[in-house]
């Protein structure tokens, strides 16, 4: 087990550095940020003047080793657009994001596990077919529109959740039921085929001839079984739901990453962006990393290998 | 005994619904078993074999619908006693089962401790320690040391025998009344095979547990059940002691089922086979349901089911034929021809001293471990010769196939084909030399391609004829290997396991080649449509002057067709001669012990103990 | 010996193990089995419906979709108290016939989705075969490279590199089509070490087909089933993808129609006029829903038809 950890934390450190140093090709390729800053009609010696001051015009490797090295000293480098170290902006909106993401994984978790085991128990019946048409649906609806239409019926209709902001916890429902709806087809039919592919499984008829029937054949042999795959995504989905908060956070007002990330696309923040990339890609790593080591563990066939 | 048999049943019938048809899986299912009786029921696929156990143990898919008119174990009507209560009180108590596949039958999840000592529900008698202490008794009892510390150890670090025997001790740990067991050894090597046989005895006689033993394997049954049961399409057209059935069996199925069964043939005599194949019963069938492919059939039987009649005491068929009234119901194979190919003393491929070795490597930072798959294989093969390959798996025997079709390259030694490195032949060249005939008739066939295109393949890439010439070709191949020309245009999943075996062969014969590469061509096929591609093989060599490298585990097989036998093990051919010489006399040890685990229908002993129809005579060719 | 009187008439036809009974049918006809799946039918009804629409889209809406009326802005459709039947759904904030770009929004979408998918496939199939057959280093070497390309934040990256770049309909199709080539990669892999494995394989290097042939002629062709689901399915990836690059501004900019531009600009009066949002978002659902619906049926189809 411990080989096969430190295996995959040298892999996840690899994809790290690749990663990172893609992000920084493609943003730097895609863009010129001095004549940004130095605005429209600016001479070429001032656009030049502060590439140099940026540190422009070096090589693309030296201003990635450097970049990478100040990284390593806990230096994110400073904002063009807000004028402040990057960590500290970053610091400040990651709470937001953190709680917006964790309650949307819980509420794909209670409606998903659920309906896709019920589902898997009972195919071709009319619960099997809602929830699948359920699925369908809630994965054919763009996550804005979703949002924006939950805010009519629940900030107008019947106002019940607040529609904008962050400060208190009910702030919460609403986007988190947009952001977790997002991810439940998913880990509905998941569930479903896991539940299903176990169902008819050798080892399952094995313990009906034991004598298991009912809830204990499905709680004892059935679940543990059904739900390995199921927890690698569920992390796999929570490094998504960080990553792709923002629109979420831009409809519902909230002052998280994600809708902070669109803030400095959009004011052409290139450190910032870099720095943000950088981040979610690493979380996502360190997320996805944490799903593999959790899966062997659960699993004894890699456990013990 | 006296008293009411263990296990009753009257015309158990099960039907499954595909998609908008019903399939009728079993039909008028009626036999009894007592206490400590073993009954072996013999079928070939689509029989019914299997589904029958599992209606016994109510493990039937959700979807198929189970009907008799009795169906007891000792006091518990099984037809009115529900589900839960079933699981609750029977199953894994007073009747267990163990399957086919022990790869995949244990949970993966739990280790073996937990899951022999869950089968004692919580709140019976026994106390926990009672429970460990009666686990580990069984492991040790089935044969496997160090029983304490296996306990904690999960279902993939065992191999598929041990799994097995695992499944065994879990299953008699509330010392069932009855143990079925589906296939139990199909899955596993002979000499493995061997050993859960004699285990399965001898636990038998020590609880006085009745068994019912479903296979496909004749040899096995006869050897150890008491009574035979032998189904056909769903439906029970023989049943008997196991002397009687297969000493002198009445129904024209069991005769052929018999006499198809691979063994020693003079010069080259075909085997005796079943025409056609089993049907799959979407529809009952007015009348017997073997009459089609019977040689005995008569108008009647078309018309009406026939009777079941008795033969003598509890020997019953389902036939219209009186008993001994009939013959081998078999297709006479034309006689030996005179002048059948002698081995030229020719060569055609020479493999000397052929190496090879695998690195392993389970991961990137993994350290890598070597397999060595061949060990200093030395064989020559001459033309019109059938040389017979013989191994279990792992002994590197399809490794070597690869190697001596040029598809691998050796790490050492040299593979020669007509006197040249098989490596250095352009491909062109050595497709025309040497082909492959594969195992798995399901795989062996592209899904996406036509027969025809699939047989074609090879003219087409070699560009030599137009596709009108193509089309002639290939239609004459299929004729050769005895497959219509309608189906030229069907795909292979239309097509049944010994038609596409055989457009297998068809593909490999087209560029004429010389030697044709048999992997298991028959293993994976029933016996009767085994004796038909085995009979094709034969006559393709009389007709084409082809030659044979024959991989099988069966020695039956090699009995039947071989000249030379190879026997390899672990990577090393440990013996090599003449098939009289090898089979007589054997010098290896491990050619002894792989001969003395071959379990065979004893015909002689068979028929001694045999009730009755002292007069029939002997079906040609079958003594051992 | 002449007890033995056997008959040789089964002997010479049935040796031939041609099918005495069961006659297979011919090959079923998947059309058959597409009008039996509700969910597909529907999907194509509707994808085939917008089809036409964008095809013919200059010649089925009422207006010029760029034709501004400032006089006649934020209508609302017939249906409400204030609509006018000349426009049916009512006019955005600069006058422009809500229909008219509703329908020339399909255009962009479908472009845009079916572009974007073409790309993915491209990539993803191509390097899932290679890395599926060849095995070895150019295995590993493309599991890294999808590693890494699934730890990039897809949207944020698109959002930048369309904002940064430019954005245009083409920026915007090669941009999405770049980044989503995953799902076509590691489905194409699997099924390519699956079948390398298989028996025909051999049989064709056998016969000496060239690894390039193989791919080609043998395994390609058996991928082609679930390549056209995954190609469906990532048709409403991309569409979702675009429109929320749209929505946020940084994707399709005005004056070109595109849906989720136009829920963008009427959200801001939103709880006055909730059909301007309202409205392209049944549009989005509509064809992000066909295109999953067709893609699910395939897959349903498919999995009943390797069913022997």
């Amino acid at each position: 087990m411990l080989r096969y950890a430190s295996k995959r934390v040298v892999l996840a450190v690899l994809v790290a550095l690749a990663v990172s140093f893609a992000a920084f090709l493609l943003l730097s390729v895609a863009t010129d940020p001095a004549s940004a800053i130095a605005g429209e009609g600016a001479e070429p010696e001032m656009i030049e003047h502060i590439r140099e001051q940026l540190g422009l015009n070096r090589p693309l490797l030296v201003q990635y080793g450097s970049w990478l090295l100040h990284v390593f000293h806990g230096d994110f480098g400073t904002s063009y657009y807000w004028h402040q170290p990057v960590g500290t902006l970053i610091l400040h909106h990651l709470p937001v994001t953190l709680t917006l993401a964790l309650s949307a994984i819980f509420v794909t978790l209670i409606v998903a596990i659920p309906l896709g085991t019920i589902a898997a128990l009972y195919p071709n019946s009319l619960i099997d077919r809602l929830s699948l048409g359920l699925a369908v649906s809630a994965q054919a609806m763009p996550s804005f529109w979703l949002a924006l239409v939950l805010i009519i019926l629940f900030g107008v209709m019947i106002p019940i959740f607040p529609i904008s902001g962050d400060a208190h916890a009910w702030n919460y429902v609403l986007p988190a039921i947009v952001l977790g709806a997002h991810s439940v087809p998913a880990v509905m039919r998941l569930t479903r085929v896991g539940v299903m592919d176990v169902m008819a499984s050798d080892y399952i008829r094995t313990a009906r001839a034991k004598g298991f029937y009912g809830y204990r054949l499905l709680s004892r042999q059935v679940m543990r079984n059904a739900l390995l795959p199921v927890v690698s995504v569920l992390s796999v989905q929570l490094g998504y739901k960080l990553g792709g908060s923002v629109v979420t956070e831009t409809v519902f007002a909230m002052n998280g990453l994600g809708r902070f990330a669109l803030q400095s696309i959009v004011g052409g923040d290139i450190p910032t962006v870099q720095m943000l990339v950088v981040l979610f890609a690493m979380t996502f790593i360190g997320l996805t990393l944490l799903a593999d080591l959790l899966n062997a563990w659960l699993d004894p066939r890699i456990r013990l290998a | 005994m006296a008293g009411r048999p263990l296990l009753e049943v009257r015309n158990l019938c099960v039907t499954l619904p595909v998609g908008a048809r019903k399939l009728h899986a079993v039909r008028n299912v009626t036999f009894t078993l007592e206490r400590g009786e073993a009954l072996g029921v013999v079928g070939e696929s689509g029989s019914g074999k299997s589904m029958t156990s599992l209606a016994l143990m109510n493990l039937l898919p959700r979807s198929a619908v189970r009907e008799a008119d009795v169906l007891r174990l000792g006091e518990h009507d099984l037809l009115a006693i529900d589900k839960q209560e079933f699981s609750r009180s029977l199953a894994g108590k007073r009747m267990a089962m163990i399957f086919q596949e022990p790869m995949t039958s244990l949970n993966p999840v739990y280790t073996i401790g937990q899951q022999i000592m869950e089968m004692t529900l919580p709140g019976a008698a026994r106390s926990a320690k009672d429970i460990r202490d009666r686990a580990i008794y069984l492991l040790e009892r089935i044969g496997i040391p160090d029983a304490a510390g296996r306990l904690k150890q999960y279902p993939h670090e065992l191999s598929g025998g041990l799994r097995q025997r695992v499944m065994i001790a879990m299953m008699l740990m509330n010392e069932p009344d009855l143990l079925i067991a589906d296939e139990p050894t199909t899955a596993l090597d002979v000499t493995v095979q061997a050993s859960i046989l004699k285990l399965l005895m001898e636990l038998r006689k020590e609880l006085g547990m009745a068994l019912i033993l479903v296979s496909h394997d004749l040899g096995v049954v006869s050897q150890s059940m008491d009574k035979i049961a032998v189904m056909y399409a769903g439906e029970l057209v023989e049943t008997g002691p196991v002397s009687d059935v297969l000493g002198a069996p009445q129904h024209p199925y069991t005769q052929g089922l018999l006499a198809s069964i691979p063994a020693a043939r003079d010069g080259g005599a075909r085997l005796p086979s079943i025409p056609g194949t089993v049907p799959a019963l979407f529809s009952l069938p007015e009348g017997c349901v073997f009459a089609p492919r019977c040689i005995h059939v008569q108008p009647p039987c078309r018309v009406t089911r026939p009777p079941v009649q008795s033969a003598h005491n509890d020997h019953l068929y389902r036939c219209v034929m009186t008993p001994d009234s009939h013959r081998l119901a078999l297709s006479h194979p034309p006689a030996a021809r005179a002048n059948a190919s002698r081995p030229s003393p020719d060569t055609l491929l020479s493999a000397r001293h052929v190496g090879c070795t695998f690195t392993i490597r389970t991961g990137l930072l993994a350290k890598a471990r070597s397999l060595v798959a061949v060990d200093d294989v030395s064989l020559d093969i001459g033309e019109g010769e059938i040389v017979a390959l013989v191994g279990e798996s792992g002994s590197g025997k399809s490794t070597l196939a690869r190697i001596l079709l040029g598809l691998q390259a050796p790490d050492k030694g040299e593979v020669l084909i007509a006197g040249t490195p098989v490596q250095s032949v352009p491909p062109f060249e050595r497709a025309k030399l040497v082909q492959p005939v594969f195992q798995d008739p399901y795989s062996s066939l592209n899904p996406r391609k036509t027969i025809g295109q699939s047989i074609g393949r090879p003219l087409e890439l070699h560009g030599q004829d137009s596709s009108a010439e193509r089309e002639k070709i290939v239609e004459r191949t299929m004729e050769l290997v005895g497959l219509p020309k309608r189906l030229f245009n069907n795909y292979p999943s239309q097509l049944s396991g010994g038609q596409r075996q055989r457009v297998a062969i068809a593909r490999a014969i087209i560029l004429k080649p010389k030697l044709l590469i048999c992997d298991e061509p028959t293993s994976a096929l029933d016996v009767s449509v085994q004796a038909q591609i085995l009979n094709l093989l034969l006559d393709l060599r009389d007709e084409l002057g082809l030659s044979y490298l024959l991989i099988t585990h069966d020695l039956a097989v090699v009995d039947c067709v071989a000249t030379r036998i190879a026997v390899m093990h672990r990577g090393r051919i440990v013996e090599l001669g003449s098939k009289d010489d090898v089979l007589s006399s054997p010098g290896h040890p491990y050619t002894r012990t792989l001969l003395g685990s071959v379990l065979k229908v004893d015909m002689p002993a068979l028929k001694a103990r045999a009730g009755h129809a002292p007069g029939l005579p002997d079906h040609a060719g079958l003594l051992r | 010996m002449s007890e033995m009187d056997l008959s040789f008439k089964a002997a010479a036809a049935s040796e031939t193990g041609g099918e005495l009974l069961d006659a297979a049918p011919a090959r079923p006809k998947i059309w058959r089995n597409i009008l039996h799946h509700p969910g597909l039918m529907l999907g194509l009804a509707i994808l085939g419906i917008l089809v036409i629409l964008a095809a013919f889209a200059p010649w089925v809406s009422p207006y010029n979709p760029y034709d501004q009326n400032l006089p006649q802005r934020l209508l609302p459709p017939f249906w409400v108290h204030g609509g006018d039947a000349a426009h049916l759904l009512g006019t955005d904030h600069l006058g422009r016939d809500y229909l008219s770009r509703l329908i020339y929004g399909a255009r962009v979408s479908l472009l845009i989705g079916f572009g974007a998918a073409s790309i993915g496939c491209l990539i993803g199939v191509t390097l899932g075969m290679c890395a599926g057959f060849f095995g070895g280093i150019i295995d590993r070497i493309v599991s890294f490279i999808l590693t890494c390309q699934l730890a990039l934040p897809g949207l944020l990256l698109a959002m930048a590199l369309v904002f940064l770049i430019g954005p245009s309909v083409g920026v915007v199709i090669c941009v999405i089509g770049f980044l989503h080539w995953s799902y076509y990669l590691v489905v194409t892999r699997a099924a390519t070490q699956k079948i390398r494995d298989l028996e025909y394989i051999t049989a064709a290097r056998a016969i000496g087909s060239s690894r390039l042939q193989i791919m080609v002629t043998e395994i390609l062709p058996n991928l082609f089933s679930e390549i056209i689901v995954i190609f469906s399915l990532e048709v409403g990836v991309a569409v979702l993808a675009e429109a929320a690059l749209s929505f946020l501004g940084v994707g399709i900019q005005p004056p070109t129609s595109s849906w989720g531009l136009m829920i963008a600009e009427g959200k801001v009066s939103v709880f006055l006029r909730p059909w301007l949002v309202i409205l392209p978002g049944i549009f989005i659902f509509l064809l992000v829903l066909a295109a999953n619906l067709v893609g699910d049926g395939l897959r349903d189809l498919m999995s009943n038809e390797s069913r022997r």
